[in-house]
């Protein structure tokens, strides 16, 4: 017992399942998903639906799994539903002068075109399935984001109507009963922990997955002819505290932790974007959307300042809006806009937003802290969209916050909610006020800006057999995406599956799988898995933090190496919960080697990574106007770059309409 | 704020939460066939397992922090 352990040793509850350590299980599909969050669902639904045998491996239950698995109130880029005025040519504008950039949800060129064609389609798929995308209840009738004949709800830019309100608490049930209904095998609460490879070689031919329950400790064996890695961006990895959980330790689901970069890492798959993370305040923060804002779900809220005085708002000329309803629309000439698009957007699509020099106006008294979202003042409608239906359906929102305020009294009718006071920098429009602030060295890798691995137009990674979805892809997220690039893998591994050979399984790679799963309930170790965590999140933050530089990030990766030798050695796991955290701790070590990895390739700033290098100051440098690449071989790490917009240049088609004929399989 | 506790008078052992709990908390005690919750810390609090209940059996505490604090660094 190590002195962390002692206290809490004698609280273990007894183990309720049977476990069997090492009892194999042989599991064979055409396709094979591994992860089944949302991009994993619509892959296996759509892999199913042409006729391919599929398993779906999910570390938890796949009913309510993964980050989007707590629902979604808004559906970007719906750019074909009959009421949009953009196609997606005209979407794919706001890409063109990324330069740097190809961060956030709008991210790479290939799964932006894919979210462009086919959110729209994705979102009546949903439909199909029972969750409500239109006012079929004909609660906002009359609403100005609401199109009368359709019943569509729009959010942001009520003009061009390119993104779609919608109910969606309920998406991953709705989800889950397509799975069962097309007969796709679900493989629920297995932790997938490595690749397989033809020959057992990494390099080759994907050919399955292992995996161990969670439960009950047992193994498993895929074999598959095309794999699809569905599973999200790792998350926390600098920020772990043994006291705050929940929502009070991070956004995004604590399931997300790296496994997926982990394994396709140690079969040789090429990554990029990598050396990208941003600042976070990890347990510091307010559950999300809970405090006063006027971001994201609570766009376009009026905030007033402490003594009721209202913040102006603005259009991207810096024209003062002076009704609510035109916070909601393009500026004179603008085409269209993004709702608090990422810094490197070009500027003719940023929407409307609170004053921009508002924190000089709190430093000289003009504004007093602290702010309020002023629901109230809110046309009815609007106000019932943001504290209802979007609040009210929004990811982890509804349950912290809609329903926990509610029920301790608060009225949207009448309160208004305070924002949280935040250094004036921090008021910027960049980052939303309730992530509050965190030191320099507290960082996340996820959510925007991920990394992940290098994909081509058949959304296939580097290695044959291996495609990817969702927030596995660089540059990807949002759940739009996620649904979207699903529904495009599954079809292109399950038209790979129909060609490729059968696989056949390397004994040695499962035997030698086995003994590293294994490992931790085997040994009599001294040091339990949240210790072994801290010491990679200290790690992380001291060497891998805000600023950079070649000296920290060699230490740092020594450090991660001397972990790896001496105390992830020592980690115990005395049942297959802890084993599977235990896993999870092996997975963010990997993912931390990657994360420096990449950081010692990025010998200059950049500002859309939010990537600072000391020794190399220089913010975008223009040599550095191209995507690092990293890639493991024979234990050697392998430096490459693609330049930006790889995706228009040969051997693909020079534009995003012919890629996608030649490409999307319809 | 985390999974406090299940009402074993309330619970009827559907185990639905156990199908909702996206981080393996809750658990079915096979003898007594009642939802029970096991390592109540890696509860993101999601709060699925309250709204699937339909015997309103499962509390959520509104406390940030679990009560034994064993830090590090």
């Amino acid at each position: 017992m190590s002195i962390y352990e002692d206290p809490i040793g004698k609280s273990t509850p007894e183990w309720p399942y049977p476990v069997n350590y090492g009892r194999e299980n042989e599991v064979s599909a055409d396709v094979l998903i591994l992860g089944g969050g949302i991009a994993g669902c619509h892959a296996a639904i759509n892999a199913a639906k042409r006729g391919a045998t599929v398993a779906v491996v999910d570390k938890a239950s796949i009913y309510r799994s993964g980050s989007g698995g707590a629902g979604v109130d808004h559906w970007h880029a719906a750019v074909t539903n009959p009421c949009c005025k953009i196609n997606p040519e005209e979407m794919m504008e706001v890409i063109k002068g990324y330069g740097n950039g190809v961060t956030s949800e709008y991210g790479n060129g290939i799964t932006f075109y894919i979210l462009c064609k086919e959110s729209y389609d994705a979102l009546l798929d949903v439909e199909k399935m029972g969750v409500k995308v239109r006012d079929v209840d004909d609660e906002f009738v009359g609403a100005e984001f609401r199109d009368e004949e359709t019943k569509l709800m729009f959010a942001y830019d009520y003009e061009t109507k390119h993104c779609i309100r919608i109910q969606g608490a309920n998406v991953k049930p709705a989800l889950y009963n397509e799975l069962k209904r097309l007969s796709v095998g679900l493989y629920e609460h297995i932790m997938a922990t490595s690749l397989l490879t033809e020959g057992g070689k990494p390099g080759n031919r994907v050919i399955g997955a292992t995996g161990v329950n969670v439960r009950t400790g047992e193994f498993y064996v895929f074999k598959a002819k095309a794999t699809v890695l569905s599973t999200a961006q790792p998350v926390g990895l600098w920020i772990f505290s043994t006291e705050l959980k929940g929502l009070a330790s991070r956004f995004s689901d604590p399931n997300c932790s790296g496994d997926g970069h982990a394994m396709a890492w140690h079969a040789e798959a090429d990554f990029t974007l990598m050396e990208g993370s941003m600042p976070n305040s990890g347990g510091f923060c307010y559950p999300p959307y809970g405090t006063g804002n006027p971001h994201n779900t609570w766009f376009a809220c009026t905030i007033v300042d402490a003594n009721g005085k209202e913040v102006p708002w603005v259009d991207k000329d810096g024209r003062v809006l002076k009704t609510v309803s035109e916070r909601y629309r393009p500026a004179p000439g603008q085409k269209f806009f993004l709702q608090n698009p990422p810094p490197g957007t070009p500027s003719e699509y940023s929407g409307p937003r609170l004053i921009p020099d508002l924190p000089d106006r709190i430093r000289n008294g003009e504004f007093i802290l602290p702010f309020y979202a002023d629901l109230p003042s809110m046309p009815e409608h609007e106000r019932r969209a943001i504290f209802g239906l979007m609040v009210g359906h929004e990811g982890k929102s509804r349950i912290p916050v809609y329903n926990a305020y509610t029920k301790a009294g608060f009225d949207p009718d009448k309160d208004m909610l305070q924002a949280n006071a935040l250094p004036p920098d921090a008021y910027s429009i960049w980052g939303p006020w309730w992530l509050s602030v965190g030191p320099p060295q507290w960082r996340e890798a996820g959510f925007v800006n991920s990394g992940g691995v290098v994909f081509d137009w058949d959304l296939r990674t580097s290695l044959e057999g291996l495609y990817a979805a969702g927030n596995q892809l660089a540059g990807g997220g949002n759940h739009a995406a996620a649904a979207t690039t699903g529904r495009y893998a599954g079809r292109k591994a399950t038209a790979y599956a129909q060609k490729a050979g059968e696989p056949v399984i390397d004994r040695k790679q499962v035997d030698e799988e086995k003994v590293r799963v294994y490992a931790p309930v085997r040994r009599k170790g001294d040091i339990g898995w949240k210790e072994l965590l801290a010491g990679i999140c200290r790690t992380m933050q001291d060497y891998c933090g805000e600023y950079k530089s070649e000296e920290t990030l060699k230490m740092g990766l020594r450090w991660l190496n001397s972990i790896r030798e001496s105390e992830a050695a020592r980690t115990y796991a005395r049942n297959p919960h802890e084993l599977a955290r235990t896993l999870e701790c092996l997975s963010r070590l990997t993912v931390g080697e990657m994360i420096m990895h990449a950081s010692l390739a990025h010998k200059a700033s950049s500002s859309a990574l939010y990537f600072k290098r000391i020794d190399y100051p220089e913010m975008d440098p223009p040599e550095w106007e191209k995507f690092v690449t990293i890639r493991l071989e024979s234990g050697e790490v392998k430096v490459g770059e693609l330049p930006f917009n790889y995706w228009l240049l040969p051997p693909n088609a020079p534009t995003y309409e012919e890629n996608y004929e030649r490409h999307c399989g319809l | 704020m985390s999974i406090e506790r299940i009402d074993p008078e309330l619970c009827n052992g559907c185990g639905i939460c156990v199908n909702s709990c996206p981080m393996d908390v809750i658990r079915m005690d096979e003898e007594g066939k009642k939802a029970i919750i096991q390592y109540p810390e890696d509860c993101m609090l999601c709060g699925w397992c309250v709204v699937d209940c339909p015997e309103e059996a499962v509390y959520i505490s509104p406390e940030k922090s679990s009560p034994l604090i064993v830090s590090w660094g």
